[in-house]
């Protein structure tokens, strides 16, 4: 199963300390399985118990993840209507606290989104995250996985 | 889902109406911070000269007052980098996307959002010949991901691998795409060039053989030929150097894509060297 895309996300502290908004809202991503990468050290995190990743138990279906709704799944004016959907669908989720030279691996087609962060202010304080998405739905076929509300750590 | 319907006018600015990625000109005071910092970072590193202090004033005492003055018309916003937001400005004034014009390029020196410094990967060492670590139970990882649960790996990268990522994103000018809160960097604009993004993606299909599987790995390259080459030689001038580590050439493909003006020339000859030039 080939790379698809990946891509260094580099995020701005000062918003998420001065107005509480920082980091990707709720979406899934259009792949089959994703590998965040955390590249910043700890000392840079003001809170070792946020900072990370939460990922739900419950991914839209995959025709609309590999379709045309996609985009409308991932638009943040649309932000509220995935909160209500994982509400009415029962959704749980594992929240993974930041650490530096973490991944987190998971079916891409979750939901999931960037916990609340406190970093310091500074370049090299920046949060930084490499991201690998693997596969793509329309032509790959990802083993049959359960989809749990189960983590397993390394 | 059923989603509302979108108006594409009101909400012109939204990623279904356009799209932030591959429009270079696109920027916001987050993304134009992060620029003024990167090149700040660079200069005190002696990555780039001196000289690019001044698009990194620019962007801090010209551009950026402007663009948060005009994104705040006809009210304006006295916003100044590094101090907070005054109360007059809107709240998402360093959010909100605006399109430079080419007088606020040129302030920059052209700068902005190019590639003006990319760092060079180590080589693969004898001492430094993973990026995966190597101690950890991957066969055990990949189970567990088969059971269906969320990964979390610790101690993912090797020490070396980890510094090496870490330096290109913070070196590498390759932050195009501006998002709300944060700033993009792509595998398709540039990030591939890093060597260890290659190792890294190998090490991944590699460890995790029952969910990624294997695959013929591609990295195209183009050259264009301007002048003929020594022609009627059975040597000819070479005229580029590619070297590939060969754990990473699996098959190569050429396609020549410009039309021929002499059908009977010969299109390729391979000659097949061992180095022995460390250089």
């Amino acid at each position: 199963m080939p790379l698809s895309t990946s891509w260094f996300y580099k995020y701005d502290s000062v918003e998420a300390k001065e107005r509480g908004q920082g980091g990707i809202g709720v979406h899934a991503d259009q792949a089959l399985v994703n590998i965040n990468i955390w590249l910043t050290p700890d000392s840079a995190n003001l809170d070792p118990t946020s900072g990370g990743l939460v990922v739900y138990d419950k991914a839209p279906d995959p025709a609309e993840v590999f379709g045309q709704a996609f985009d409308l799944w991932n638009n943040f004016l649309f932000a509220e209507q995935r909160l209500e959907w994982l509400r009415e669908n029962g959704a749980a989720n594992v929240t993974v606290p930041y650490r530096a030279n973490r991944a987190v691996m998971f079916d891409s087609k979750r939901l999931h989104a960037t916990d609340r962060y406190d970093f310091k202010t500074g370049y090299e304080n920046r949060r930084i995250n490499l991201t690998l998405l693997f596969g793509d739905g329309r032509i790959h076929k990802a083993p049959d996985v359960p989809m749990t509300n189960e983590y397993s750590s390394f | 889902m059923v989603f509302p319907e979108l108006n594409t006018q009101k909400d012109k600015w939204n990623p279904i109406t356009i799209h932030g990625k591959g429009n270079y000109f696109l920027t916001s005071i987050v993304h134009l911070e992060h620029f003024l910092e990167q090149l700040t970072y660079l200069i005190d590193h002696e990555r780039i000269p001196v000289q690019f202090r001044e698009a990194v004033s620019a962007a801090k005492h010209i551009i950026i007052p402007d663009v948060a003055a005009k994104l705040n018309a006809p009210n304006g916003c006295e916003y100044r980098y590094g101090e907070p937001l005054p109360a007059q400005c809107r709240a998402d004034t360093r959010m909100v996307w605006y399109l430079l014009n080419p007088w606020m390029l040129g302030k920059m020196q052209g700068a902005f959002n190019r590639l003006t410094y990319l760092p060079t990967a180590t080589v693969l060492t004898p001492s430094n010949p993973h990026c995966l670590n190597p101690t950890l139970d991957w066969v055990s990882i990949e189970d567990a991901y088969l059971r269906g649960d969320t990964l979390v790996i610790d101690q993912l990268l090797t020490p070396h691998c980890f510094s090496e990522l870490r330096r290109l994103a913070l070196e590498g000018t390759l932050f195009y795409e501006p998002k709300s809160t944060y700033v993009g960097a792509y595998i398709d604009e540039g990030m591939s060039e890093f060597t260890w993004m290659g190792i890294l993606r190998e090490e991944f299909q590699e460890r995790f053989p029952r969910v990624l599987g294997k695959e013929v790995r591609h990295k195209p390259h183009t050259y264009v030929n301007k002048e003929p080459v020594v022609q009627h030689s059975t040597v000819s001038a070479q005229i580029a150097r590619v070297i590939v580590p060969s754990r990473l050439l699996v098959a190569s493909l050429l396609v020549w894509s410009a039309p021929s003006l002499h059908s009977p020339a010969r299109a390729l000859v391979l000659t097949h060297f061992r180095s022995t030039d460390a250089a």
